[in-house]
């Protein structure tokens, strides 16, 4: 007799999606010693994601920059479509149109994944900037919009918002007013890199195992942030 | 003559529990009444909670007790649910621990002679199959928009969060099953879940030929370890069947 395993077909064999999209900031402020130790731990993460079981296969990564101009250094991928990255800092810091950018994306990825009848988890936009935006300042109509998108895309549990500054210029304040108040913005300490990115990773694959109904307990960032 | 009816399943730990030698933190039992009514029960124990698979144990255990003889199936649903919850509030505050450490979803199928009502908090399915009308789905997982986020017996609102279905029409075979299989059993459409024929209708057949009840649990047993379902999801799975052969 045939094994019942044999006869069933599976529904959706593909697995559910994480997307993620990593904003960072390369603007001129960055070059040199920041933008080589944020390439090695963006490297570094790849690396882990590439060779965990689960992540890999859920994971689904964006890398958009903002400095001179907004790039989608990558669009939505698995990391192991990723080759080695390569960035360039300058210019100025358009975080609004960045943050406006990313959270169009991440919708229109979590619409993709409907009409495809892919599962999916809540998305991750995990930004990291070591300067104040010079697209917006509080007070003015597009740092109203974008805090009101930010703040109802959190609300309405659209995605989760992980805001990093970086370095003493980081302006904490302005990313916790852009929330709300409702994510604290956590400062890297010196310019581990590599620490928040370890934590990412780690993160990535937790949720990647977290079963239904999992609020997933995330690692301290005490590695990495100054608390 | 009774017609013939045959009611089994198993409860497997996903390949990640077997790996790291954890148990299963799903859970299923049914029961028969005084009157012929079959009380069929799934849960599914939140991996985040630290007793999710005992409040999924006592959930099942609990509401297949309390199955009841009124005439009203949604009154034996909620008396079942009630039961559960009981159980659960009351593990808890024996151990002196937050009745979230029990967090489960719980699916309870009341089958009456071919009818079918099914009682509903958090993700998991129920389908049911006729000669006449083929498959329809009984119970459809709850609403939440993201694939780790689901509503728990034990919430503070679960009342609300309970979802009551009935079928109108009488059918001759019904699945439930946990999230672990939802991907594999379940289509999405647009206009909601839909049963998947390519995933059921074998096991649907399968039982219907089935030698015995013992076999058809091992070969059950088999499927949900096996490496197709493990490749497609390291969830824990359930699945639990009645069927009811036509009197020839």
């Amino acid at each position: 007799m045939s094994r019942l395993e044999d006869m069933v077909e599976i529904a959706y064999p593909q697995q559910p999606h994480a997307a993620v999209v990593l904003l960072l900031d390369v603007s001129g402020s960055m070059a040199g010693r920041p933008l080589e130790l944020l390439h090695e731990g963006l490297n570094e993460f790849l690396n882990a994601i590439r060779t965990d079981d689960l992540a890999s296969k859920r994971v689904d990564l964006a890398i958009v920059t903002f400095g001179q101009e907004i790039q989608v250094v990558h669009d939505f991928a698995p990391v192991t479509a990723y080759d080695s990255l390569q960035l360039e800092a300058g210019g100025p810091t358009p975080l609004g149109e960045a943050l406006e950018l990313s959270v169009q994306m991440l919708e229109a990825r979590k619409r993709q994944y409907q009409e495809e009848g892919t599962e999916y988890y809540r998305p991750w936009l995990v930004l990291l900037t070591d300067g104040a935006p010079t697209d917006m300042r509080p007070g003015d109509a597009r740092f109203a919009r974008v805090a009101e998108l930010m703040q109802t895309s959190i609300a309405n549990k659209k995605l989760a918002f992980f805001p990093v500054g970086v370095g003493p210029e980081a302006d904490l304040n302005v990313l916790n007013q852009l929330t709300g108040g409702q994510v604290e913005a956590l400062r890297l300490k010196g310019l581990n890199f590599s620490k928040f990115f370890q934590w990412l990773s780690n993160s990535q694959k937790q949720l990647s195992r977290s079963r239904v109904g999992d609020r997933i307990p995330l690692e301290s960032p005490r590695g990495w942030a100054e608390l | 003559m009774d017609a013939r009816r045959i009611i089994f399943g198993a409860s497997a730990p996903g390949l990640r529990h077997r790996r790291d030698g954890d148990p299963c933190q799903d859970a299923h039992r049914w029961a028969v009444a005084p009157d012929g009514a079959v009380l069929l029960a799934v849960a599914d124990g939140a991996g985040s909670a630290p007793r999710g698979g005992a409040g999924a144990q006592l959930a099942v255990d609990a509401a297949a007790e309390a199955v009841g003889d009124s005439a009203d199936p949604a009154e034996r649903l909620w008396c079942a649910l009630r039961a559960a919850r009981a159980a659960l509030e009351q593990a808890a505050a024996g151990a002196g621990e937050p009745l979230h450490a029990y967090a489960t979803t719980l699916l309870l199928v009341l089958w009456q002679q071919g009818k079918v009502a099914a009682a509903h908090v958090g993700d998991g399915a129920a389908v049911a199959w006729s000669p006449e009308g083929g498959w329809s789905l009984a119970s459809a997982p709850g609403d939440s928009e993201y694939a780790n986020e689901t509503d728990f017996i034990t919430g503070q609102e679960w009342e609300e969060q309970v979802r009551l279905t009935r079928l109108a029409e009488p059918v001759a075979f019904v699945a439930l099953f946990t999230d672990g299989l939802q991907r594999a059993a379940l289509l999405r459409r647009p206009g909601g879940w839909q049963p998947f024929p390519g995933f059921l209708e074998p096991i649907r057949q399968y039982v219907a030929s089935a030698p015995s009840t013992g076999e058809a649990t091992e070969a059950l047993q088999q499927l949900l370890t096996s490496a197709k379902l493990d490749a497609h999801s390291d969830d824990d799975k359930t699945l639990l069947l009645l069927y009811e052969q036509p009197e020839p």
